[in-house]
């Protein structure tokens, strides 16, 4: 019953929604309170969403109140981390989402930080573009050629070098080509692929025969 | 301006009677059936013992057992980390299998195996799966809860917590299995920091590229949910791949049919007309 239950209810509600976005008159079904059933089915994912979050706050208290009262590795970290959930659930809920000391910690703290992190990709793709373009075999002297011409297609000195009214276009003519051609090739036989992998995984759980994410027996 | 407004006041009729007036609807519906019937039938051939069209090798995979057996050699702990979107999404799925497996294999040779995640819901889902893992190798007692862990819900709080993680823990393998956006690289350079042997299998076109410059071996696209029934050695759930490759022939065809009458033809392309129906 523990894995029969859960994939009962997978089933009509994966044959509920297919049918929502299949037939005419199931996407256009309003019900009485004047809401499309679609969008009620969206809300009630929301809700769902939201009693889980509450529970997990209540387990995140739970977990990191005992770190703090076992004096467990690292417990000054758990203190920092229930204060700052207890400031901003109190903050949100005295100033609403758009007050400005609850926004506060997100914009000074928050945004400059995750901006530093994205940042740093620049310094790891020039790490492993180094790597990547080291010429091994002929595949990597390929890829080197296209990411040179594509690279000159896209700066300036590119254009002074071969410009867009010399032969084949120039740089910029040949990048142009290698995107819209091979490249758009070799990417439309992935995304199909990935689109195929997805149906069958999808007609995997829909038929029941994919089970692990119910747990043990 | 009146135009736009009678068009927007006009009745909007359903396809056929019954199905949705949007582009590809009924062509989506018809591959959509053939593929769960295909799914069920080789499935129901694979059960009865009759024969099933063999698949393909996926050398990604081979490299699983090379690498675990790396860590298992050196002493240090295997790295598994996802940057799932959701709890329902098919690329979640799919590193379900592999986490499964890459959890039992750990278990097996006394490898620690440490699992990182971005969303709260998955993570409950994971810890499930390692459990089992452990069970199923004989060695419940192993299972350590703390080795599996959420991160951070948020991108690159996540991705830098996982970077953080492997550069204390120094992994010998490292599997990055599933959707990821901009933080693949920072993942992959920080396993290749440690000089972590690194199998990617990412179902994002736009990342693939980071991934195969930056790891040692990359499943792409669609072999991460091959490989996933691939490593579940379950000729049951290899019957799923079977399937997948019919329709991929029969897709091939269709595009390779629908460039001919094309070039003969562009005024009457029925090919076309039936894919957008």
């Amino acid at each position: 019953m523990r894995k029969e239950v859960p994939f009962i209810i997978s089933l009509v509600f994966a044959a509920v929604r297919f049918a929502l976005e299949a037939f005419h008159g199931a996407y256009e079904y309003t019900m009485a309170s004047g809401d499309k059933l679609l969008n009620a089915l969206s809300w009630a994912m929301t809700f769902m969403a939201m009693a889980a979050i509450f529970l997990g706050a209540l387990n995140l208290f739970r977990i990191h109140g005992n770190n703090i009262r076992r004096k467990r590795p690292h417990w000054q970290f758990s203190v920092y981390l229930l204060a700052l959930l207890a400031y901003q659930s109190i903050m949100g809920l005295v100033q609403s989402h758009t007050g400005t000391i609850y926004l506060w910690p997100y914009n000074a703290v928050y945004l400059p930080l995750d901006a530093t992190m994205f940042s740093m990709l620049a310094f790891y793709i020039a790490s492993a573009a180094y790597r990547a373009f080291r010429i091994r075999n002929v595949d990597a002297a390929v890829m080197l050629l296209a990411a040179f011409i594509v690279m000159m297609g896209n700066v300036p000195i590119g254009e002074v070098i071969w410009g867009p009214d010399s032969f084949l276009g120039g740089f910029q003519g040949v990048k142009e080509w290698i995107l819209r051609v091979p490249n758009a090739a070799g990417n439309r036989a992935i995304t199909l692929g990935i689109f195929l992998g997805v149906m069958a995984t999808q007609s995997r759980i829909l038929l029941g025969i994919e089970r692990r994410h119910l747990g043990q027996d | 301006m009146s135009e736009f407004l009678l068009a927007a006041a006009e009745e909007v009729v359903a396809r056929l009677g019954i199905f949705r007036p949007v582009a590809n609807c009924i062509f989506s519906i018809l591959i959509s059936i053939v593929m769960i019937i295909l799914v069920y039938v080789m499935i129901s051939r694979a059960r009865r013992g009759e024969k099933i069209p063999e698949i393909r090798k996926i050398p990604g995979i081979e490299a699983f057992e090379e690498a675990i057996g790396r860590a298992t050699e050196m002493g240090k702990p295997v790295h598994m980390t996802d940057y799932s979107t959701a709890l329902g999404s098919d690329s979640t799925f799919a590193y379900w299998s592999f986490l499964a497996y890459i959890a039992k294999q750990c278990a097996q040779y006394d490898t620690r195996f440490i699992a990182t995640d971005a969303n709260y819901l998955v993570n409950v889902v994971n810890q499930e799966i390692v459990k089992q893992a452990y069970l199923e190798a004989g060695k419940p007692d192993a299972y350590n809860p703390d080795d599996v862990r959420f991160i951070a819900g948020s991108q690159f709080a996540w991705a830098m917590g996982v970077a953080g993680l492997v550069g204390r823990e120094k992994p010998a393998a490292q599997f990055l299995v599933g959707y990821f956006y901009a933080e693949s690289l920072i993942l992959a350079e920080a396993g290749n920091l440690v000089g972590a042997i690194q199998v990617a299998a990412a179902s994002s076109p736009a990342q693939i590229p980071f991934f195969v410059a930056a790891c040692d071996y990359t499943m792409i696209g669609e072999e991460l949910y091959a490989g996933a029934a691939y490593v579940s050695r379950d000729p049951v759930i290899m019957g799923t791949v079977v399937a997948q490759d019919i329709v991929r022939v029969s897709l091939y065809v269709i595009v390779l049919l629908g460039g001919i009458v094309q070039w003969m033809s562009p005024e009457n392309n029925f090919i076309t007309t039936f894919i957008n129906f």
